[in-house]
């Protein structure tokens, strides 16, 4: 399938919060790890682009955010050239939540070319 | 009507004589009005007076006596409160400022869950510093209850109280969208006020007390409301900040950004000392207050991994730095760090006795 959109808080969670189990025991249920594993993992995984809508939800803390979105690159091991290419994301209301998004990729994206630079050189 | 009239004298005679003899029973009797229905082991039960003022933010001023006088008397009250019968004497305080109140609360509901025996409250002649005793529901905790700490939409001061379990950091946010802003907030206020309290909580369960089950890991939160200023304070009981920082990937970089003096002799001690870990030694060779500091800086290399982290005082600084008049205060340990915008530069104090746990407060201005 080509194209995928998803609303965060009709098919994950109203109320997303936290990085991981830790942050919300014992299941971690509504955080960042448990959208990226359950919701945005499997749609990269299927389809050639997906769409990430935050509306709905003013609250999003940057510890979610960055294991949500950034996680698909320092975690999960995508390539930030496939996460570049088939990800788009869009808060209607809150720019600087799509600011927090794009800085947190880039971030992960630099560290993981300087790693695979450095394991080059080895 | 002779008859009616003597009837009616001997029977005024004999209560005036009845009441006489009770009077001269009565003479050398003393009567609390208060405490005269209490039992007796309560009336002679441990005593506890708290000072007169009961606050801890002289404690980065010349004369810290409010200071050392607060935490000596939340120490008793973590030692005897609940073990013990105890009279809990408000009655020379005058004054109590709403982060003192917190530590207060969280001694008073600790020592709860550890005993059982009941203690009386002596209240202030303050109604001020009643209201604020009430805001935390002393009484109830004092007759041995265990009064839950949610957010209550009648009173004016809010004191909520909560685990790493629930939804109680935004039930906090609508509480400060509806009462304060009018439910005209902003999708950017709103950002800014939930990542300020959810971001300090979320730190308060990842970091406060490594030991503990999640569902131990308690954190309180007072907001009160004056003129058009919000002070909000959230405070834990756990390891304290120093114990923690350290730990941090980005600390070093930071402590070498901030300190590069101290850490070319911390870099000498490291050489010289072959047996401690870099860590050991960076604990015992900066004191609290440096940790302290050092905390709300953050990572300042900018590094990835680093830059995951200490989103929570970000939040708070970004708020503070906008208000005018703003102060962040952390407290945590022997250290108290007070951050006022970044145009002045923090003021780092060593405490004179240890702080219980951490304590971050501020206060936001909103229109």
């Amino acid at each position: 399938m080509k194209s995928l959109e998803i609303t965060v808080v009709k098919d994950f969670n109203p109320h997303p919060k936290g990085r991981d189990e830790k942050d919300v025991p014992p299941d971690g249920k509504g955080t960042g790890k448990h959208f990226r594993e359950s919701c945005l993992e499997p749609a990269m995984k299927k389809h050639e682009q997906v769409h990430v809508t935050l509306d709905g939800y003013n609250r999003y803390g940057p510890s979610f955010l960055d294991e949500a979105f950034a996680g698909l690159i320092h975690s999960s091991g995508i390539p930030p050239k496939e996460v570049f290419n088939k990800l788009t994301y869009s808060h209607s209301t809150l720019k600087s939540i799509e600011d927090v998004i794009k800085s947190r990729i880039n971030s992960a994206a630099t560290v993981y070319l300087q790693k695979n630079i450095e394991n080059n050189q080895e | 009507m002779k008859k009616a009239d003597s009837a009616k004298r001997e029977i005024f005679l004999r209560l005036a004589s009845k009441r006489h003899a009770h009077e001269q029973a009565r003479k050398n009797v003393t009567y609390h009005e208060r405490k005269s229905y209490l039992p007796h082991s309560i009336l002679n039960g441990h005593l506890i007076e708290a000072p007169e003022s009961i606050s801890i933010y002289e404690a980065g001023s010349e004369n810290t006596d409010f200071y050392i006088k607060t935490l000596d008397f939340i120490g008793k009250i973590e030692k005897n409160f609940a073990k013990k019968i105890c009279k809990i004497d408000f009655s020379r305080t005058v004054h109590m400022s709403a982060a003192a109140v917190l530590t207060l609360c969280a001694a008073m509901t600790r020592a709860r869950n550890n005993g059982a025996h009941k203690s009386i409250i002596i209240w202030s002649e303050r109604g001020v510093v009643n209201r604020m005793l009430k805001a935390f529901k002393v009484g109830r905790i004092a007759k041995n209850q265990t009064p839950r700490m949610d957010v209550d939409w009648s009173r004016q001061v809010q004191i909520v109280s909560g685990t790493v379990v629930g939804n109680k950091d935004e039930e906090v946010v609508d509480y400060i969208k509806q009462k304060f802003f009018r439910k005209e907030m902003s999708p950017d206020q709103e950002l800014l006020y939930s990542n300020a309290v959810s971001e300090t909580i979320l730190n308060v369960t990842r970091h406060a007390y490594p030991d503990s089950l999640y569902r131990d890991k308690t954190w309180w939160l007072i907001i009160e409301v004056i003129y058009n200023e919000i002070y909000l304070a959230i405070y834990d009981v756990g390891v304290g900040i120093p114990a923690t920082v350290v730990k941090k990937k980005w600390f070093e970089n930071t402590f070498k950004s901030k300190f590069p003096t101290q850490y070319r002799e911390f870099m000498d001690k490291v050489k010289e000392d072959g047996h401690s870990s870099k860590k050991e030694l960076l604990s015992s060779n900066i004191s609290d207050s440096g940790l302290v500091y050092l905390s709300m800086m953050g990572d300042v290399s900018g590094e990835e991994e680093s830059n995951k982290h200490g989103q929570g005082s970000k939040s708070i600084k970004a708020l503070v730095s906008n208000t005018d008049d703003g102060h962040l205060w952390v407290f945590s340990n022997k250290g108290l760090c007070i951050y006022t915008g970044d145009e002045t530069p923090d003021q780092i104090i060593d405490l004179p006795a240890k702080f219980p746990g951490t304590l971050i407060q501020w206060n936001i201005k909103f229109e």
